[in-house]
């Protein structure tokens, strides 16, 4: 059931991110909400949990963008399983740790996907990354807070 | 969940080969483009209401001025009429063949990728789209439909770092020439250049550039903006560079018209 949640909470970032109001964009660049939802459901639930959403959000992001499936799947699964991973270790399930983790996973992500798409001119892709990483980990506050609320409901630890 | 993985990438590489999209992707775009529809209706009434809210008192004027502006426009649309009738009945006396605009379809933006690696949106008719269908604004051309599913479909836009359009000159012998996006550096306002122009080619300030029609990607006459700095090369100064302020406003594009050739015929 928990599962069913953060995929229709991933629809919902992923259709949000690609219509984020053009009076919000920094720089013509808005925040990422997919990568934000896949370290938000990691830190929250888990590995297994982590690497469920990096699957859908990948699917979802890639088939939207009509970007290569490979490098969305392998970046965003990646991102959830070793951030999943990690919860348990380093990274605590606490909010500002989500918007740090964002915020180090933003520029880790794109350089992932650089590598199954390199984009046309790299001075404009890292300006927007730069502006991407802290943009996202502001929007990692709230984003965490409903993923955590989702958790508790659905799916409490016991 | 690795193996799904794997062969939804399988079945994507397999679609692409034969121009085809993957049912995973056919599936996920049919679940995320209806939620963004909402979205996007629902975010411009916001906006329009905040700017009611924050600009009540100018909206009077403003629309007292676009009334202004609508009774000129139709004017014009009258006395254009009036010329196409004209042209219409001297074609006919000449035996030339008829040339009919094509059919157009609004359409409405709910997607776009800000500042992405490509420069693509989604748009939205009320009636099914077609691969290839051209793509304008009342201004200009904005690109061409490369993806369509149903009444929904991508197009690539002229500002996109891959694209390229065969343009010229509009003058009598105007120039050929290719128009790309501007590179990364120049100012936002000339999203747009013109190469590949001959060594002794005549463009100025003010020119305009229209499509030329060849390859036949887009059809001939299609305005896409107007000359504002023209370089040449001082390694080689045959290379000309033609800087173009589009037409279309890209950064804000939330209504396009959609032209339906393969209606007409034509």
């Amino acid at each position: 059931m928990a599962y069913l949640a953060y995929a229709i909470l991933l629809v919902l970032m992923t259709a949000l991110e690609r219509t984020w109001p053009g009076w919000l964009l920094i720089h013509g660049r808005g925040p990422e909400l997919v990568l934000v939802s896949v370290v938000s459901v990691a830190l929250c639930a888990g590995p297994v949990a982590g690497t469920f959403a990096g699957l859908v959000g990948g699917l979802l992001l890639g088939s939207v963008e009509g970007a290569w499936l490979g490098g969305t799947f392998v970046a965003f699964m990646m991102l959830g399983g070793i951030v999943g991973f990690l919860r348990g270790a380093l990274l605590a399930e606490r909010v500002l740790v989500a918007a740090l983790s964002t915020l180090a996973a933003v520029p880790l992500v794109a350089v992932v996907r650089l590598l199954f798409a390199a984009p046309p001119e790299p001075g404009p892709w890292m300006l927007q990354t730069l502006i991407a990483a802290p943009y996202s980990a502001l929007l990692a506050l709230p984003a965490f807070a409903a993923f955590k609320a989702v958790t508790a409901l659905l799916a409490p630890e016991p | 969940m690795i193996a799904i993985a794997v062969v939804f990438t399988l079945a994507q590489h397999r679609a692409r080969g034969g121009g085809r999209m993957s049912p995973p992707e056919r599936a996920a775009r049919a679940v995320v483009w209806p939620l963004q529809s909402v979205l996007v209706s629902g975010g411009r009434v916001a906006h329009n209401m905040s700017i009611a809210a924050w600009r009540g008192r100018y909206l009077v004027e403003e629309n007292e001025r676009l009334e202004r502006e609508v009774s000129h426009l139709e004017t014009e649309r009258m006395r254009m009429y009036t010329y196409y009738l004209e042209n219409k009945a001297i074609r006919q006396s000449l035996g030339w063949p008829a040339s009919e605009p094509p059919p157009q379809v609004s359409a409405r933006v709910i997607d776009w990728s800000p500042g992405g690696q490509r420069r693509r949106i989604t748009i939205e008719a009320n009636r099914s789209l077609e691969t290839g269908n051209v793509v304008r604004t009342g201004g200009g051309l904005v690109g061409r439909l490369v993806e369509a599913q149903g009444t929904r479909g991508v197009v690539v836009l002229l500002t996109d770092a891959e694209h390229a359009v065969a343009a010229r000159v509009q003058r009598a012998d105007g120039d050929h020439g290719i128009v790309y996006a501007s590179p990364a550096g120049t100012t936002r306002r000339l999203a747009l250049q013109m190469t590949k122009l001959p060594q002794n080619a005549d463009v100025r300030v003010g020119d305009r550039i229209v499509t030329s029609g060849l390859g036949g990607v887009y059809p001939k006459d299609l305005p896409i903006g107007v000359v504002e700095r023209v370089e040449r090369s001082e390694v080689n100064v045959a290379a000309i560079t033609a800087y173009i302020r589009p037409f279309a406003d890209f950064d804000h594009l939330d209504f396009v018209l959609v032209d339906r050739r393969g209606e007409s015929g034509t």
